[in-house]
């Protein structure tokens, strides 16, 4: 059987082949550029990320050590060859520092000829299910529509489109069905590799994703239940696409059985209901389905942080890691929202700060080996 | 136990205490600080004077709030004007870092410090806030809404600064008019709207012409005036910010009919690239006696802001609204696409004939931060002028003490662009 | 060695071992009661170290490591015990060790170690309910106050008296950075302050962060603090005239609160086999 885990990696024989082809991809930039649309180009949507930086200082130059560090290595792998499989850039402006590193690239980019590689940002707008925002979304949408039809010289059509639709469905139906058996009393998979496939699926074609990962929960199902951790723990911070760094707390008892991140479960998750035309479809469905802090007027559409609650209640978490990166504004100061709440609730949280590059292993696994020692609830 | 220290009291009896000392020492600048005793002194009397008290983010129309007759409390005003008393800055500063990263904005620490603690004694009737500026704001408004537990009005500013962000946000606008009027329990005074509009524009229209006589050589008007500009983002339509701008106008226009600049010989003319110094205005002080180097303009406080076009086009009014918050203070430039603030910095130094470019940047906007090198690099490529680029917090003097920021100007004035102290 | 204990033998015999970055403790208890310790400085060799501590805890009981039951590992180098049954973290040791030395009644633990510092709550039985720890820098750590008695050339358990011996208390140092704190100190010498104001204005800004750590986490009587720096007078005053609270005394050294917290864990790991 092929393995699955390979093509978590940010270079992988999937895009190999998919070059050898002659097809084109396509990065992208946080959770709003909806992939169906590229993919109904007939184009590879790959999400951006900074999965096993060791060195981000280019990325400084230009990002300043004012940005957080997961953007940074972010450009950093744009400028240093680790994307040169990409033909474009598509970015929605998730959070400030992800703008940046489309700014910034663009900039880098300004004198080359701009017909070679695509270049287009997206505005996303921050309220959920706004009467003004859909619409406003659906414009942003439709110009990049017929950016990318002008610029790859193909026609997306509705029918395209909503196969698409149902191409990426299948795909969250499966990252639902892992999560379910994560849910379970005798989990079967690390949140490493979990993680790993949901990043898979984030990295190559969704179609061979389908395939190959419907295999391979077949033959998650017929693995024996882990053994030896010690408490079912929560992720929920800033963007983590780095397995490594789950792997520090799983080595030290701790089994990460959900998570409330944007590599994780938050991008492919919520199912796209077709309803009238495909590009309402999606803007309807990105727009209500619940992301990060980013969005606004969390008082009155309280959705990240009752889906928190109701994760722990449904995935019987011991307790929550809760990891924001240093610099990142957008998840660093959600506890002053929520951290009361949770107190609230008895569900117990450990805050660590974070880096894309992870020097400090050691202290991560000190604090998570704590806080596993503080939450579990006797020998397993 | 202590007694619950008031802030905006605080503020006011401050003003209060200031104009009275102003009055017997120099009358003739009055004009310069009796703005602030419409800002802080309307805010302290609103409840008194029967009005409804507002706290409004950034891109929240004045003009539609004194409309209504409300009185608008731009929470982002306070560490700006308290940036230059450290004592208390650093007392809201260390309140919320028990709560906030401590490399979040200084500006949204002070929010959340006044707010948090329990100094706003005066509870706000509303709270109306967008998603600009920044993630910071972004980050703290939230939870300012569940703390505050008054009602709100949360607005979506566009990414983009075209005709489409134009009607998103116009089509917000006329929502918040509903809001408003239920509120107030009032309906919306067009009469009472048009004459706070045509106070706007006739504001706007002396605020462009206080920056162009700042064009000219020698700058007329000296570099503190630009730490006033961001008055217009709570105070625009308000008589008290058009008086204002009437006595600097016509100052400059004295001064140039006298031949008199700012400085006597003026040398050079310098832009800062990011915020206003508010923790450290005295550095432009210094830099005019120094190296006779004044302020021309900067890129944050830089404004051509749109008119209300006609007044009584009530479709065209919330157009123009959402033109106006665009356009304004640190948002023109700072928020959205970085191309924006890349086109603004070349319109300064072009307009304003800057010879020196300083990136004073302010340590908590890291996603101007993250642009400085393209604002660097498009300074140097057209201008050919190497940027001076230095950490502060504008809000915060702790982080940088004066003498550093002195001997970091210094060196770069006397090594880079060759400049000689004057005294 | 504990004389209430007349004879070790036929007791449950646990021991202890926290290895941290400055000193390494060991710890023997009989039935869960304090037996023996010792206090030693870590040296370049960890596993060397946890031995060392442990002999000359052992010295003069007639104990032997074949005769402990169990032992726990705790500390910075905790994987390097040798004879370690089971590591567990300091922070867990830490609070159960504190309510071994200054009762059940502590809720609120501060923990100034060799390279860090930890704010801790526990429950009545010394059980871990939340923490937060700041290992950034050495503000607030043993290696900070180490940097710092080296560059004015004062021993260091002197510290904290001569910081207190001032008539008014200085404004804090600006910065609790210990590279930039040095520049600071030392122009404040050259100004003419006399010794005992300098430290008073360190002392000062490093119980200024420190109290923020614990304000962090919440402040819940009673109080206790542990570790190598709660024998430093300077901070622990100012520490408590901030918080408005009286720290916990106790005649045991706070710094074996680690070490006696892991022989206890000890304990009740080798009773929940049986």
């Amino acid at each position: 059987m092929e393995n699955l885990l390979t093509y978590s990696g940010i270079r992988n024989e999937s895009i190999e082949q998919w070059k050898r082809e002659g097809k084109k991809t396509v990065g992208t930039i946080c959770c709003h550029v909806p992939g169906e649309l590229l993919h109904a180009a007939g184009l590879l949507p790959v999400r951006l990320r900074g999965t096993g930086c060791t060195d981000d200082s280019e990325g400084e130059v230009w990002m300043s050590s004012f940005a957080c560090s997961f953007a940074r290595s972010c450009f950093e792998f744009l400028l240093n060859g680790t994307y040169d499989y990409l033909d474009g850039i598509v970015s929605s402006d998730g959070c400030s520092m992800a703008t940046r590193i489309y700014d910034n690239y663009k900039y880098y980019k300004r004198n080359e000829d701009s017909t070679r590689f695509y270049l287009k940002d997206i505005g996303a707008p921050r309220l959920y299910n706004g009467k003004h925002a859909v619409p406003y979304y659906i414009s942003e949408l439709n110009e990049l529509k017929k950016g990318v039809e002008n610029h790859f010289g193909v026609t997306i059509t509705e029918e395209k489109l909503k196969h698409s639709i149902e191409v990426f469905n299948e795909t969250r139906s499966l990252i639902r069905e892992l999560y379910e058996l994560r849910m379970s009393d005798e989990p079967v998979i690390t949140g490493e590799e979990s993680l790993k496939i949901t990043l898979a699926s984030m990295t190559m074609p969704k179609e061979e994703f389908n395939r190959m990962f419907r295999d391979y929960l077949t033959e998650l199902k017929t693995r024996k239940p882990l053994a030896g951790y010690r408490a079912r723990l929560m992720l929920i911070g800033s963007a983590i696409d780095d397995p490594e760094y789950i792997k520090v707390i799983e080595d030290r008892g701790g089994l990460i059985v959900c998570d409330a991140t944007c590599y994780g479960n938050r991008q492919l998750w919520e199912p796209v209901a077709y309803e009238g035309d495909a590009i309402s479809s999606i803007a309807n469905s990105y727009l209500s389905r619940t992301v990060c802090p980013r969005m606004c007027q969390v008082s009155t559409h309280n959705s990240l942080y009752e889906m928190i609650v109701g994760m722990v209640k449904d995935y019987k978490v011991d307790g929550i890691i809760y990891t924001k990166m240093k610099n990142c504004q957008v998840w660093g100061s959600e506890n002053l929202y929520c951290e009361e709440d949770l107190k609230a609730a008895n569900i117990p949280l450990l805050i660590v700060e974070r880096e894309e590059i992870m020097t400090n292993a050691g202290q991560l696994a000190v604090r998570a080996e704590a806080f596993i020692e503080m939450v579990e609830k006797g020998d397993k | 136990m202590s007694e619950q220290f008031d802030l905006i009291k605080y503020l006011n009896d401050s003003v209060d205490s200031l104009l009275d000392y102003m009055k017997k020492k120099s009358p003739e600048r009055l004009w310069m600080f009796e703005v602030q005793k419409s800002q802080w002194g309307d805010i302290y009397n609103a409840h008194r004077d029967g009005k409804k008290l507002i706290y409004v983010g950034a891109c929240v129309p004045p003009e539609l709030i004194f409309a209504f007759d409300c009185v608008p409390c731009l929470l982002d005003a306070i560490p700006t004007r308290l940036a230059s008393q450290p004592e208390l800055s650093s007392k809201y500063i260390d309140f919320a870092e028990q709560f906030v990263p401590s490399t979040m904005c200084a500006i949204d620490k002070v929010d959340v410090g006044t707010v948090f603690s329990g100094d706003m004694v005066e509870k706000p009737d509303a709270f109306i806030y967008t998603s600009y500026p920044c993630d910071n704001s972004r980050a703290i408004y939230p939870a300012i809404e569940k703390k505050l537990g008054v009602p709100t009005f949360v607005i979506d500013a566009p990414f983009r600064k075209d005709d489409r962000g134009y009607r998103y946000l116009a089509d917000q606008y006329k929502d918040l008019v509903v809001f408003l009027e239920e509120l107030t329990g009032k309906k919306l005074d067009w009469d009472r709207f048009e004459e706070v509009m045509d106070i706007s524009n006739k504001t706007n229209i002396l605020m462009d012409k206080v920056s162009t006589l700042r064009k000219r050589v020698p700058c007329p008007l000296p570099s503190r005036l630009l730490v006033l500009n961001e008055l217009q983002l709570q105070m625009i339509g308000h008589p008290g910010l058009l008086k204002f701008f009437e006595n600097q106008y016509e100052v400059g226009m004295s001064n140039i009919e006298n031949g008199i600049g700012a400085v006597p010989d003026e040398k050079y003319r310098v832009t800062w690239l990011q915020n206003m110094l508010w923790s450290n205005a005295g550095i432009m002080d210094w830099m005019e006696k120094k190296y006779g180097a004044v302020l021309i303009m900067d890129a944050f406080g830089y404004q051509k802001a749109p008119l209300f076009e006609d007044p009584k086009d009530r479709e065209r009014v919330f157009m123009d609204c959402g033109r106006k918050a665009l356009a304004s203070p640190m948002i023109h430039g700072a928020s959205g696409p970085a191309e924006i603030y890349l086109d603004l910095v070349d319109q300064v130094m072009d307009e304003y004939s800057i010879n020196v470019a300083m990136f004073v940047g302010h340590v908590g906007c890291k996603h101007t931060w993250a642009s400085a090198k393209m604002v660097k690099d498009t300074i140097a490529e057209k201008y050919d002028l190497p940027t001076l680029t230095m950490d502060i917090d504008a809000c915060d003097a702790r982080y940088k003490s004066t003498e550093e920021i002195r001997e970091i100007i210094s060196e770069y004035m006397e090594s880079v662009v060759g400049a000689k102290a004057l005294n | 060695m504990n004389p209430d204990i007349p004879d070790w033998r036929g007791g449950l015999v646990t021991a202890g071992v926290d290895i941290g970055s400055t000193s390494t403790q060991a710890v023997i208890m009989v039935d869960g009661q304090l037996y023996a310790y010792s206090s030693i400085r870590t040296g370049s060799d960890s596993p060397n170290s946890a031995m060392d501590a442990i002999n000359i805890a052992m010295e003069g009981t007639g104990i032997t490591s074949q005769d402990i039951d169990f032992t726990v590992g705790t500390g910075y180098g905790r994987v390097n015990v040798p004879i370690a049954d089971k590591t567990v973290t300091e922070i867990t040791c830490h609070a159960k060790g504190s309510n071994y030395i200054y009762g059940s009644s502590v809720r609120t633990l501060l923990d100034m170690g060799g390279q860090d510092c930890k704010a801790i709550h526990c429950d009545e039985t010394g059980k871990v309910t939340s923490f937060i720890m700041n290992d950034k820098c050495a503000a607030g750590t043993g290696r900070g106050m180490e940097v710092i008695a080296n560059l004015l050339s004062v021993p260091i358990e002197e510290i904290g008296d001569l910081s207190l011996n001032v008539d008014e208390e200085p404004n804090p140092l600006s910065t609790i950075c210990v590279v930039f704190a040095k520049n600071e100190l030392t122009a404040l010498m050259r100004n003419g302050w006399p010794i005992e104001k300098v430290l008073a204005s360190y002392c000062r800004a490093m119980a200024i962060r420190v109290v923020r750590l614990l304000e962090r986490n919440g402040m819940e009587a009673n109080f206790a603090i542990t570790g190598g720096i709660a024998k430093n007078t300077g901070i622990v005053r100012r520490i408590e005239k901030m918080l408005g609270v009286e720290a916990l005394t106790s005649e045991l050294d706070p710094q074996i609160a680690g070490a006696l917290g892991g022989a206890l864990i000890a304990k009740t790991l080798v009773e929940k086999r049986k």
